[in-house]
């Protein structure tokens, strides 16, 4: 058995892996809040309709604790974890929605989510599941919405951000893993963003309030409740909160790659026939055999990622650009396509390892198990662009103990142009002799596509065992 | 949104004037629900601020005013797995 690093905060209860499956070991109060949540309406109908992790019991799994637990959990093991930092605009708002309608279900049932971490949200079929079941517990009267300051740190203030000053969230959530305070978006907010939805209260009076009661010694929470505070109020809030949450969208409307397609086909990157060829490369690639997990390195908005998707059960389709994500992430929903997960990552930055004793939040590739690496269109990026030499990039790729299909876009190419235009060319190693032989000490080349007249090629590589 | 007005004069007339940001700032975040419920909340403004204003008069408060702190509830908003 192996304990879950990022399960400690809540001492009632434990997320341990046995093979590949996952439990929750409870304390006493814990299997009582379980068994008031499991006996509810709500709890089944939200795991009917996916919007919280599958759950059942797992009383057998105790036999093989050491008896300080008083009841097990068995879920559902999602195939890959996301972090909040990792998802684009429209990911955070649908988390946030999924919590607030979770929220206002719950209390119907006399129910309350004692927290709202982000973090205890996952993508599955590209769609949001609560996967925090112990969060839920009996509302205790007169009782306020606890968890109200950290939803708007890991919810509302991200979003306010991006929606009305066209902040990218994600490398705030990823140095601030409690979230983005009151006092901090305060700060980044001018006068006119106070006239915005929400934000002279949630952020500038929230931000007020709790600098003034922060050396408060009174149960303020206890007095709420001997002043009569109910279930409606919560309500309202939530409610009041959702609906500003739901008309939210990143406020920039465009960006370097958002515009891919259009791009690509106008700039003479490619003509169209050459994106058929590039597609029919990849798909015959994916199926040299069957393919669990396909990562896509630089996706764009995600053209390839979906030619990848139709030979594989799951697709991790990554890009540092949040808006050409944000597209690739509406497409998925508009077309209902479920097995592509779209990350903000920048190849160059990937996800670290970090949290509490650098454990609690995973580094990518610890979470990830591709058996095929698409990495397109990126080579002259990371190499001209981010000044990685090109025998690292290859061996970080071989690192990753997958087949890999790479294109090089050649000197004559005009984006390479482009790159090299203001930069002194000391890039002795960005070159087709360079790479194939730097290749070839770990992958097998099975096959090279020309494309453009000859200006970028692919090549098929099967990694070597 | 008088009432939210009226509520927000309220509070600032109240508002201590020193502070430490590292004790708990979850408890202004409380007490801007009864704010942002509006007309829903008038009541319970209302009543808790009435506690405010009657508890030096009580045997509670005079006891916390001769230093008997209140321990907050050990429910950490903070938790997750």
């Amino acid at each position: 058995m192996q304990e879950e690093a990022a399960s400690f905060r809540d001492r009632s209860s434990r997320v341990i892996y046995r093979d590949s499956e996952v439990f929750r070991l409870l304390d006493a109060q814990a299997l009582s809040a379980w068994k008031d949540f499991s006996s509810t309406k709500f709890a089944s109908k939200a795991m009917a309709r996916g919007d919280i992790i599958q759950t059942t019991e797992a009383s057998a799994m105790l036999a093989s604790t050491n008896g300080s637990w008083a009841g097990a959990l068995q879920h559902e093991r999602l195939p890959f974890v996301s972090y909040p930092y990792e998802w684009c605009f429209g990911m955070l708002k649908d988390a946030a929605l999924l919590h607030l309608e979770l929220l206002l279900e719950a209390l119907e049932e006399g129910l309350m989510i004692k927290d709202s971490s982000a973090f205890n949200i996952q993508f599955k079929d590209c769609r949001p599941v609560f996967i925090d079941i112990p969060s839920f517990e009996k509302w205790k009267p007169g009782e306020p919405w606890i968890a109200y300051r950290q939803f708007c740190e890991m919810f509302l203030f991200p979003l306010m951000l991006g929606a009305y000053k066209g902040i990218e969230f994600q490398p705030l959530l990823r140095s601030e893993l409690d979230g983005i305070s009151a006092d901090y978006c305060r700060k980044l907010f001018s006068a006119r963003d106070f006239l915005r939805g929400g934000a002279f209260s949630h952020v500038y009076l929230q931000a007020k309030l709790q600098k003034a009661f922060a050396n408060s010694n009174r149960s303020v929470k206890r007095e709420l409740s001997a002043s009569g505070f109910h279930t409606e109020l919560i309500k309202i809030n939530v409610r009041k909160i959702r609906k500003l949450i739901s008309k939210m969208d990143f406020a920039a409307a465009d960006s370097t790659w958002s515009e891919y397609e259009k791009v690509s086909l106008s700039n003479d990157t490619y003509g169209s026939e050459d994106q058929r060829v590039k597609a029919q490369f990849i798909g015959e690639v994916c199926e040299w055999k069957p393919r669990e997990e396909v990562s896509v390195l630089g996706c764009k908005t995600g053209t390839y990622a979906l030619v990848a998707a139709d030979h594989a059960d799951r697709v991790l389709a990554m890009d540092a650009d949040h808006l050409a994500v944000e597209r690739l992430y509406q497409n998925l929903k508009k077309k209902e396509i479920k097995n592509v997960l779209p990350l903000v990552m920048n190849v160059c930055n990937l996800s670290p390892a970090q949290g509490w004793k650098g454990l609690e939040r995973k580094r990518l590739e610890e979470r990830s198990q591709p058996s095929l690496v698409l990495a397109l269109a990126l080579i002259h990026h990371v190499v001209i662009s981010a000044n990685v030499p090109m025998v690292q990039l290859i061996e970080w790729l071989a690192s990753l103990e997958a087949d890999l299909v790479i294109e090089f876009a050649t000197r004559e190419d005009p984006m390479v142009q482009r790159l090299l235009l203001n930069k002194e060319d000391n890039y002795c190693d960005y070159a087709q002799d360079y790479l194939e032989q730097t290749l070839k000490r770990f992958f097998s080349i099975e096959s090279v596509k020309q494309l453009n007249g000859g200006q970028r090629l692919l090549f098929a590589c099967r990694r070597l065992s | 949104m008088p009432t939210y007005i009226f509520a927000v004069i309220c509070f600032c007339l109240v508002m201590p004037e020193t502070a430490f940001a590292y004790l708990d700032p979850g408890t202004g975040s409380m007490l801007l629900q009864l704010l942002l419920a509006g007309l829903a909340g008038a009541a319970v403004v209302c009543k808790f601020f009435w506690q405010q204003i009657s508890r030096p008069f009580s045997r509670g408060g005079k006891e916390e005013a001769e230093g008997t702190v209140e321990l907050e509830d050990s429910s950490d908003p903070n938790r997750e797995d």
